[in-house]
């Protein structure tokens, strides 16, 4: 039974450049009808979750939904599923979408944890990223869900844009620590597929900062962010003590958790689906009391266990040693013995984690990992 | 003896349309009805129908009832057209009287055609020149006519006009065959001559022989000898295939057809070979009979080395249908187990190594083609160097093969002709023009320098416009010397190549540069070396890998992720491991692709 839940929400005013999550324009009447396919999922699936510890509201942007509409959700998880007094209640959030009025909405609603994408407190970088707003926007939204009364927000940011400069990413790093968010999630920008961003990197229009700086801006990230206060668990995520993402964790650990929405994903009963991505098309199936999913694996045996491996390598406190004990027979691969010794792995009271060297190269450990796991049980 | 048989070929350059006018042939003669007809029935292999060239030698015969109200047998001899068999054209061009030489009225004489047309007329072919493709705008029939009376010699006032994808003018050339070709001559109670000009191996007839027969009678039952191979068999069964296989009574002289024999080698069944009766010999076998021997050499290596004992089983396979390669075990201290194979030709050599991959389903690495050198040791004695590595510290002298290389190719790129030929140790020959804006240039160079990328290269500095053709005219003494690669300071015997003294310092730097681009950064820094016995020439470095982490795992979407690390996981697995250096396996021609 899962204990987290995840809602999706596809709306954008605007998409950009780096972005490729599914969203379409955000219009009234599609989001209307999208919110009571919602709510229809939410009841096809309502005994699927229960004691809901963690819920996340994602997408797009899911603070573009009206008051009535968010209460409307909020209001059809509780009728549906047992939440715990003490959960995590996430929404994400747009500069632009967000004011003190707004954020007193979303208290009330009982919505617990605001994230917001500020991404840069630089606004040419911001431009180049394509975002709607700017830099003091992002300043106004914190300032007014504090005011609203929100003591557990986030700040995303993202370095390696195009043009930024190590200094430019020092400030961004210092204003968002001056700020004092409970948590921040700062990313590489890593150009995907079928994002205008790549293809104007392919086509040579803009360049992407070298290697060598965007691993300098990734250390200057952990050790400024460490030396004021927060603790970096997770590969791209820092957070003052006790304010780590509950829901996030879930993730790595390989707990279970039930989408709901398009594009969402699931993990229940050792099966991974996922809903198809196409907003029109999720409307009308659920409509006709299909939910429609796009994709279904079931993951056991030793993909589960190269799931824990990748997932849980992602903490900086690394893999339980003691509750994986296959893991153990691994450490004792040349591989790993390898890894060891190039100081990209290491293994400290009980756990095995990638050190910060081997945090940048986290792939490339990964992959070595679990090339032993294959080749020890030839298929 | 029968007056009313005629044996043919088709000569013609890649795509100039010999197989759509075969194709024509069969249905025109209704050797094949409409529903049997697929595309190019006589390219059978998938890879010679994908590639448009046809590999093995095949025999159809036609039959044809002319206007003159007799009946006839028309055999054609399908030939390969690439110079890496001209042997076998050779041999297949032997057995018939007269040729078709087909040329595209849009594109007119390349090289490859006049060496076969010259062959043809050799062995006194008639030759009935047909202007193909005649329905194309570009088509300009006229001029091709000029081009081949100036350039080959021969008349073209009775050249017959086609289209064989139109099936336009297949009845004329059908006539024309009937009427120029001359019937065979040869006698049915002389011994029996019979030329074998191609046999492949069929898993349940064991060796399937083609032959022409030029005097006696071939027949089942009858005990044969192969008179180069001095072995005898019992025929099993002759027939002819119309396409299809179709066993008859006899073979007599002048026919084409199969034997089968009970023969388990095709290395038995040479091309060239004289079958005759055991009983009652011929006195002499048949002319022209040569052993053919590899010209081409590259060491062939399983990415998995598990895959040695299937690499070796598949090798075995193929030389069953094909005796012109070679294979022998060798060891390399970089890729482990393999062989090193011999070759009649780089095409040749693709052919084999892709047939490995398709049909075996075997992922190979393939190291740089090299030709055989000829070496005088320090004693005098002469030694034969198929594999760079194994060259000797010292030496008296080294030789390589040089070849007669003849380039057709428009008056407006000869100057880059020239530069590419100087820059390949190329001496010019000959230098002529065969039309008002074609010419023919001759160069010698060695064999070495065409195995360099010279084909593409000549493609691209004449836009495609050059033609090319080659044979071996022999040895020739040149300053040679080994070059090797060197990663963190270990020698990489499989990247070691063989290189003229002058452009040793060129290529060791452009290889070095070349690999830094091919081998992907690594947890810890990579030098590259080239080096000269023993003196570094060129140093490059592959830094360390710093970064390769995902910042972002997507909302729930694990799957997305894990699809993400089997790929760089299968990256990984296509890579060779040597020492602790991961190399993808292009870097093992790379040697090959420098540009100069």
């Amino acid at each position: 039974m899962a204990g987290c839940l995840y809602i999706h929400i596809p709306f954008c005013i605007k998409k950009c450049v780096y972005c490729d999550f599914y969203s379409i324009p955000f219009n009234l009447e599609i989001t209307h009808k999208y919110v009571e396919a919602l709510c229809a999922e939410i009841e096809f699936k309502r005994h699927i979750a229960c004691d809901l510890k963690t819920i996340y509201i994602g997408g797009g942007t899911p603070t573009l939904l009206s008051e009535p509409d968010i209460l409307k959700v909020i209001n059809t998880i509780k009728e549906n599923y047992s939440v715990l007094p003490s959960a995590e209640i996430t929404i994400e959030a747009n500069p632009r979408t967000i004011n003190e009025k707004k954020a007193d909405m979303l208290l009330k609603s009982g919505i617990n944890r605001l994230s917001i994408g500020a991404q840069s407190f630089i606004d040419r970088e911001l431009t180049v990223l394509g975002r709607s707003h700017n830099a003091n926007d992002a300043l106004k939204a914190l300032r007014g869900a504090r005011k609203a009364g929100f003591n557990n927000i986030s700040i995303d940011l993202i370095y390696a844009i195009p043009g930024q400069s190590l200094d430019d990413w020092i400030y961004s790093l210092k204003t968002a620590v001056k700020l004092s968010p409970e948590h921040i999630s700062a990313y590489e920008l890593t150009p995907e597929k079928n994002t205008p961003l790549y293809r104007d990197i392919q086509e040579g229009r803009i360049i992407m900062p070298d290697e060598e700086l965007i691993s300098e801006m990734y250390y200057k990230c952990i050790d400024t962010l460490t030396e004021n206060g927060y603790i970096h668990y997770e590969i791209s995520n820092f957070a003052k003590p006790n304010y780590t993402c509950l829901h996030n964790i879930n993730y790595w650990e390989r707990g279970e958790y039930l989408g709901i929405g398009a594009g969402a994903h699931s993990f229940v009963n050792d099966k991974r689906t996922g809903n198809v991505r196409d907003a029109v098309h999720y409307i009308e199936s659920i409509s006709k009391g299909k939910i429609p999913v796009s994709e279904e694996i079931e993951v056991r045996g030793d993909e589960a266990l190269k799931e824990n491996i990748f997932l849980g390598l992602r903490k900086t406190e690394g893999l339980d040693i003691s509750r994986l004990p296959k893991i153990k027979d691994m450490l004792k691969t040349k591989a790993v013995k390898e890894l060891l010794l190039h100081g990209l792995l290491e293994i400290k009271d009980n756990y095995v984690r990638l050190t910060r060297k081997g945090l940048l190269l986290s792939n490339e450990v990964i992959v070595r990992v679990l090339s032993e796991i294959e080749s020890s049980h030839p298929s | 003896m029968e007056k009313n048989i005629r044996n043919f070929s088709i000569i013609a350059h890649i795509d100039h349309g010999k197989s759509t006018l075969a194709d024509r042939l069969l249905e025109f003669t209704g050797a094949l009805s409409d529903r049997e007809m697929s595309e190019q029935v006589l390219d059978s292999m998938d890879l010679e129908k994908e590639r448009g060239i046809t590999i093995k030698a095949h025999a159809v015969r036609l039959k044809y009832a002319a206007d003159d109200g007799k009946d006839y047998i028309l055999n054609l001899i399908d030939t390969p057209g690439h110079v890496d068999f001209s042997y076998e054209v050779s041999r297949s061009l032997a057995s018939c009287e007269g040729s078709l030489l087909v040329v595209d009225a849009t594109q007119g004489v390349e090289a490859q055609t006049l060496a076969n047309t010259y062959l043809a007329v050799e062995h006194d072919h008639e030759i009935i020149p047909v202007i193909n493709k005649i329905d194309l705008p570009g088509a300009e029939p006229e001029r091709v006519k000029e081009q081949i009376e100036e350039a080959i010699g021969i008349d073209c006032s009775e050249a017959i006009p086609a289209s064989a994808k139109e099936g336009i003018g297949t009845k004329e050339i059908l006539e024309a065959i009937v009427k120029k070709i001359p019937s065979p001559s040869g006698h049915n109670d002389s011994p029996l001559k019979a030329l074998i000009f191609d046999s492949w191996f069929d898993n349940y007839q064991g060796v399937i022989v083609l032959v022409r027969v030029f005097d006696g009678i071939i027949k089942s039952g009858m005990r044969i000898r192969l008179m180069s191979a001095n072995k005898d068999y019992e025929i099993s069964k002759v027939g002819v295939f119309t396409p299809k296989m179709q066993d008859v009574d006899q073979l007599a002289s002048g026919e084409v057809g199969y034997v089968i024999a009970g023969i388990k080698n095709v290395s038995d069944t040479k091309i060239g070979d004289t079958i005759t009766d055991a009983n009652k010999p011929a006195d002499r076998p048949l002319a022209g009979y040569k052993e053919i021997k590899p010209m081409v050499f590259c060491g062939l290596y399983p990415v998995e080395t598990h895959q040695y004992e299937d690499l070796k089983t598949s090798l075995e396979k193929l030389r069953l249908n094909d005796s012109s390669f070679s294979f022998e075990p060798e060891t390399s201290t970089a890729l482990g187990f393999g062989f090193r194979c011999g070759f009649l030709g780089l095409l040749h050599m693709e052919i084999i190594k892709e047939r490995l991959e398709r049909e075996f389903a075997l992922s190979l690495i393939s190291t740089a083609p090299t030709v055989i050198y000829r070496l005088t040791g320090m004693g005098g004695k002469e030694i034969y160097v198929d594999n760079p590595s194994s060259l000797p510290e010292r030496f008296l002298k080294i030789e390589e093969p040089f070849v007669k290389v003849a380039i057709f190719v428009p008056q407006t790129y000869v100057g880059q002709i020239f530069e590419l030929c100087q820059e390949k140790r190329g001496v010019q020959k000959d230098f002529s023009y065969i039309s008002k804006d074609r010419m023919l240039i001759v160069y010698e160079l060695p064999l070495n320098e065409i195995l360099w990328d010279f084909y593409d290269r000549l493609k691209s500095v004449t836009r495609g416009y050059a033609s090319m053709d080659y044979e071996f005219i022999g040895y020739k003494e040149s300053d040679l010397v080994k070059l090797d690669i060197l990663l963190n300071g270990e020698p990489v015997d499989a990247l070691s190549l063989i290189v003229h003294k002058d452009n040793a310092y060129y290529k060791g730097r452009q290889i070095a540069e070349k690999l830094r681009g091919i081998i992907p950064r690594q947890l810890f820094e990579i030098a590259i070396q080239a080096a000269i016995g023993g003196k570094v020439i060129a140093r490059e470095s592959v830094k360390a890998l710093r970064k390769n982490v995902l910042a972002k795992c997507y909302g729930g979407d694990i799957t997305r992720k894990r699809k993400l690390l089997e790929k760089q996981k299968e990256g990984k697995k296509k890579m060779k491991q040597i020492g602790k250096i991961e190399i993808p396996q292009e870097a093992f021609l790379s040697v090959l692709q420098v540009k100069e």
